[in-house]
């Protein structure tokens, strides 16, 4: 297996979706590649990164006050329009 | 617009709700909307990154679901079905917009020398990554790589990874194929790493 290989399906490879056989190959390429090291690394933590940013951003920025009467005055609205 | 006061009454659980909303008690429908307004705002800002668009999709689909409450079933969670209806109706808002120009996602995933080699040495991450951002800047940084990614990129790569739709409800919601999911999930994965790699390389940021 060469890096490009490796990168290409990498994503298979940590949904645990290989056969015994690939999966091995993805194993031996790490065991000798520390350029493939430092992408797996980077890849899993980039998506780490956004997660909890995400999470983060939720609980400085807080919802709009006043959407939860919007959505009740916009239910009310549509019962008086029937 | 006047605020909803909060609520002395106790938050009743999906099997004590359920049967009320269905009777068309309006206490059950504020109950509702009172537990899963915040929320549900949270994920169609993800989708949206527009408030307004976050706003007008939040209302259409309480409303979308207070039509539909007969109809549920109670096969699933009241939540996970009221996601599912703001995550359609974020698509559909998202259909709806103009293409603003983007970039080909090829600009930002890995090249490879002809012996099949990285072509730039990938950096290592820092592993406190999780403390650095703690910073507002950086966390913008990250928001801004995200809304980088070509549209059809991010969308997978939030529904995917943040919103925890399956690869088939993905595909099903985006009338595509699974292996177009799991291809542009990849990509924007990859995408992504590239763009975080200058802000999250080990040695780029001091912490106290």
């Amino acid at each position: 297996m060469n890096c490009r290989e490796f990168v290409e399906f990498l994503d298979r490879y940590l949904e645990a979706d290989l056969p015994a056989g690939e999966r091995s190959a993805f194993d031996e390429h790490i065991a000798e590649c520390p350029a493939c090291v430092h992408y797996l690394d980077g890849y899993r933590k980039s998506m780490q990164a956004v997660r909890k940013t995400l999470e983060l951003e939720q609980l400085v920025s807080a919802a709009p006050r006043d959407l939860l009467a919007a959505i009740l005055a916009a239910r009310e609205k549509k019962a008086t329009d029937l | 617009m006047d605020m909803v006061p909060p609520s002395s009454a106790p938050t009743l659980t999906d099997r004590e709700l359920l049967p009320r909303l269905r009777a068309g008690e309006e206490q059950a429908f504020e109950a509702f909307a009172r537990r899963f307004c915040d929320p549900m705002y949270y994920v169609a800002r993800r989708l949206l990154r527009n408030e307004e668009d976050t706003r007008d999709v939040v209302q259409d689909a309480f409303l979308q679901a207070f039509r539909s409450l007969h109809k549920f079933e109670g096969r699933s969670e009241l939540k996970t079905w009221l996601h599912r209806i703001v995550v359609n109706a974020a698509l559909m808002k998202l259909r709806g917009r103009k293409n603003q120009p983007e970039r080909s996602i090829d600009d930002w995933l890995p090249r490879f020398a002809a012996d099949e080699h990285h072509l730039v040495e990938p950096a290592c991450f820092d592993s406190r990554l999780e403390e650095m951002l703690q910073k507002r800047e950086l966390r913008t940084a990250v928001l801004e790589a995200i809304d980088k990614l070509p549209a059809i990129y991010r969308t997978v790569v939030l529904l995917r990874d943040i919103e925890e739709v399956d690869t088939e409800e993905t595909a099903r919601l985006l009338d595509v194929g699974e292996g177009v999911v799991r291809t542009r999930l990849h990509r924007g994965r990859q995408a992504l790493r590239t763009l975080l790699e200058p802000l999250f390389r080990e040695g780029t940021h001091e912490l106290p």
